[in-house]
């Protein structure tokens, strides 16, 4: 077969599977989020409401704006510690060798744990009465000894991050120490030898070769941190109160639980909007450099 | 049912009615449970009455005994609304209720919002309750108690056989006693659950599951399971039982240790949740009110906010008219 | 003299930082590993000293919590995810990395798109039709939800595998007289082997760990092991034991998959992920 048809047919399968199980449900959900969309009444989707869904999110329901909130303070918060902390790490890292070598392959470890389980496993360290990370703040700051943990709306808040930022720290150390591998060994050692300190190579040299990867890894994070779900399921369900109901959080209890999926779609929708926005920043990024014809 | 001589009358109201949806039945409460409060008979001679000899009790409590917490409470609004069972105690005893007969919200009567507030005030103002009660699910708190944290504990009657459970508890059998939920303004009305097993309209085989479910929910069999220790070998305690003859029944109390008549008492004056398809919204914007009231908020304002949404999602949802 | 002594100094920070934060990584993992093996008083205590036991990994695979069948689950649905979606995502790779196609950047930028599109969203309409054909609660659902998360990462990571693998070779056979095809399997596929093979175990990973589908679309025959984690959130409390047990049986495998990778690992993560 000639290539002009065969290089069609090849990606044939591949782009058929994304459009049944990604493109398609993403036009239904639209389609939703326009009607009644009860699941526990006879006769589902109950006909089309307009906007009605959209309306009700923005001026009827506090509740929305609450999961915009936490969802808006959780991303800032996950994507400006982990990155900070990666790159800190990956700085520490990169020069290689037995030790570091060695604990970049356990880096590995944090990165396949689900993160379902993350969530569990900070629960039970956060345990007040018999949590590991709770008496170990406590032993550090007395004035937290008494605390629990989960039942402050800060503080769970703050544990949520937390679980977050330990998960992901791996998986950033490790793009970012690709990211410095990629900075010119001869530059650096000039620098050195014409007696630049640490920092202004740092600042000066490294940082800049560094600012690609930067931002793909802060686009990346940011994606995942607007979509978070697992975690703060298993370790708060979006308590104490809604102090850690992100927006998928709500999506879930809005069109799962409580059987109201056109509502829960239009607010799903809403989630796309700053994902389509990423995506293009992304897009950026990917196709700069690689293909100046497209 | 009627074909086979089977009557809901069979079981306690608050049971029945769980098991029945806009008065028809749906299925029968093979689990069912009510409340009680169990207490460390070591440190408690005689448990507590009411809400307010509860009170006092704690705070001679936290005077002799430092080391341990008199209450376990479960202020947390995990997912499952359990930080409003024993507020429905309070509320329920004081008249007030949960919706008016035309589903708006009733919790912000006068009386309501009193009985709300002596719930919370349990945590924020008495302080008899486990500092950590804000982060308990109820779980936590039958945690806390079977570890010696705690000196009391308002839950469901099954945790009992647990409670002195080697495997899982410090207590012995001796520490471990139970009484009637304490009354609130003179009147006792508790929460009860149950968990109705029932078939399926999509199921191929109605009347095979029918037989099955006859059987599985026959007085005797209930009453077996509440007497026998041993399964094939496998030691096994039991206390739940839901049929009215298994609650009164001598033998099966002698086996429980009058377990069951402490619950026929508190099945007498109990409720349920309310069943509409809305409730679970309603129940969890209530449940995260509470739990943010007993973390330090106005209780009042927490409440009538509540309200306004339960209003409101209810009038969208076409249930109030 | 002083700059060596500055330089050991520098170093022994960077070791003990090394140190600490290699700690904090692995403390919350070994904790698991400690409470798997404690019996149910232990676990609510903060122990160190204690007998193991065993029991927790006996209980979990016992009745009523068959945590074997979770284990089916988990595996059959992964399996099958990775073996549908890398042999598509290969050729679909192959095809965008060698060739021209029309449309072929809006291609790869929706296919990126459906990467970053919240879970949720996807999850709604999948419901109701799985709800609609009674496919709720079955192991062909969840493949077919799970091939939207893991076919387009690994359209991506393939693609910057094949990319990094020079095509001179490929034109010298097809000038030799070799056909495409013949070109793809003998040549393309074994130079970009250690690639696919990264990108199936990424994909099996995330199938794997896979939580919110699974979480919302089964209910009792199709549960994988993350959801099964909520099994040990019973009448009887958090069975932190058993919990951890079943912790265990989850992370474990992926962490022997991710290590027998370690090599294509940061490669692998900078091109499908990253690029």
């Amino acid at each position: 077969m000639r290539d002009d048809r065969l290089k069609y047919l090849f990606v044939l399968p591949a782009v058929a599977v994304v459009f049944a199980t990604a493109v398609w449900p993403l036009a239904e959900s639209l389609r939703l989020s326009f009607t009644v969309g009860r699941l526990n009444r006879p006769g589902f989707p109950q006909g089309y409401l307009g906007l009605e869904n959209y309306l009700w999110a923005f001026f009827e329901e506090p509740a929305f704006w609450n999961s915009v909130r936490v969802t808006a303070l959780y991303t800032f918060a996950t994507v400006s510690l982990t990155t900070l902390i990666a790159l800190g790490l990956a700085l520490l890292l990169a020069p290689g060798g037995r030790l570091r070598g060695g604990v970049q392959t356990l880096l590995i470890l944090p990165f396949a744990m689900s993160p379902a389980l993350i969530g569990v496993s900070f629960r039970f360290m956060f345990n007040p009465e018999f949590g590991l990370f709770d008496a170990f703040f406590g032993f550090l700051l007395p004035p937290l000894a008494e605390v629990s943990w989960l039942a402050d709306p800060a503080l769970a808040f703050s544990v949520c991050v937390m679980a977050d930022v330990w998960g992901w720290i791996p998986f950033l150390t490790l793009v970012l120490i690709g990211g410095l591998a990629a900075v010119p060994r001869e530059t650096l050692e000039a620098a050195a030898v014409d007696g630049a300190s640490g920092w202004r190579v740092f600042k000066d040299i490294t940082l800049p070769q560094l600012v690609p990867v930067l931002g793909v890894v802060v686009i990346l994070k940011s994606v995942f941190s607007l979509k978070t779900f697992d975690q703060v399921y298993m370790l708060t369900n979006g308590g104490p109160g809604t102090a850690t109901q992100t927006l998928s959080h709500y999506v879930y209890f809005n069109g799962l639980k409580y059987g109201q999926l056109g509502y829960s779609a239009a607010v799903a929708w809403l989630m796309v909007v700053p994902m389509i926005a990423l995506t293009w920043l992304y897009a950026r990024y990917v196709f700069r450099g690689s293909r100046p014809d497209s | 049912m009627r074909r086979d001589g089977i009557s809901m009358s069979r079981y306690p109201e608050a049971f029945a009615r769980s098991a029945q949806f806009e008065n028809e039945t749906l299925g029968f409460p093979l689990r069912a449970h009510p409340q009680l409060l169990f207490y460390r008979k070591d440190l408690i001679p005689s448990p507590p009455r009411t809400w307010d000899e509860l009170v006092t009790l704690g705070k001679e409590l936290k005077q002799s005994n430092p080391e341990i917490s008199p209450l376990a409470l479960y202020f947390n609004n995990d997912g499952n609304r359990q930080n409003l069972f024993i507020w429905l105690n309070f509320l329920w005893a004081a008249g007030a209720d949960i919706f008016n007969p035309d589903w708006t919200a009733a919790w912000t009567s006068e009386e309501g919002l009193q009985a709300t507030a002596d719930y919370i005030a349990l945590h924020t103002v008495h302080e008899v309750t486990n500092p950590n009660s804000l982060a308990f699910v109820e779980q936590d708190a039958r945690q806390s108690f079977m570890q010696g944290n705690s000196a009391m504990i308002p839950v469901w009657w099954w945790a009992y056989s647990g409670f002195y459970n080697p495997d899982t508890s410090t207590l012995s059998k001796e520490q471990v006693g139970f009484t009637g939920m304490p009354s609130y303004r003179g009147r006792t009305k508790t929460y009860a659950i149950s968990m109705p097993f029932s078939i399926s309209s999509h199921s191929r085989n109605q009347d095979a599951a029918w037989e099955f479910l006859k059987w599985l929910s026959n007085p005797d069999l209930d009453k077996k399971n509440a007497v026998e220790r041993e399964v094939k070998g496998e030691p096994i305690v039991n206390n739940v039982v839901t049929h009215i003859t298994s609650l009164t029944d001598p033998e099966v109390n002698a086996a429980n240790d009058g377990i069951q008549t402490a619950a026929w008492d508190s099945l007498k004056e109990s409720g349920i949740m309310p069943q509409i398809p809305e409730w679970p919204e309603v129940g969890d914007i209530l449940s995260a009110a509470i739990a943010d009231a007993a973390a330090g908020g106005n209780v009042r304002e927490l409440m009538l906010a509540a309200a306004e949404r339960s209003d409101r999602i209810l009038r969208r949802a076409g249930r109030i008219k | 003299m002083n700059a060596r002594r500055r330089r050991a100094i520098l170093e022994t920070t960077q070791v003990v930082l090394i140190l600490a934060s290699c700690a904090v990584m692995l403390v919350p993992i070994l904790w698991i590993f400690l409470a798997a093996f404690k019996n149910h008083v232990d676990v609510y205590q903060l122990k160190l000293a204690f007998t193991p036991t065993l029991d927790n990994f006996a209980a979990v695979f016992d009745s009523p919590y068959n945590l074997g069948e979770k284990l089916a689950n988990s595996t059959l649905v992964a399996l099958t995810t990775v073996l549908i979606a890398i042999p598509a995502a290969t050729l679909a790779a192959y095809s965008f990395s060698r060739f021209r196609l029309r449309g072929e950047t809006i291609l790869l930028v929706m296919i990126l798109a459906t990467q970053f599109v919240p879970a949720v969203v996807i999850i709604l309409p999948f419901f109701v039709m799985f709800r609609d054909l009674g496919l709720l609660d079955t192991r062909t659902g969840l493949v077919l939800v799970n091939l939207a998360l893991v076919m387009p990462f690994a359209i991506w990571m393939i693609k910057g595998f094949i990319d990094g693998i020079p095509v001179e070779t490929e034109e010298a056979a097809l000038v030799d007289g070799s056909t495409r095809l013949q070109v793809v399997v003998r040549i393309a596929l074994p130079m970009a082997a250690p690639g696919i093979l990264t990108a199936a175990v990424f994909c099996f990973i995330i199938a794997w760990n896979e939580f919110l589908f699974a979480l919302i679309l089964t209910g009792r025959d199709a549960v994988t092991l993350p959801v099964g984690l909520a099994l040990f959130k019973a009448e009887e409390g958090d069975l932190w034991n058993l919990l951890s047990a079943a912790g265990i049986i989850i992370m474990l495998p992926m962490f022997v998959l991710a290590l027998t990778i370690r090599r294509y690992f940061v490669q692998g993560m900078t091109m499908g992920a990253v690029r």
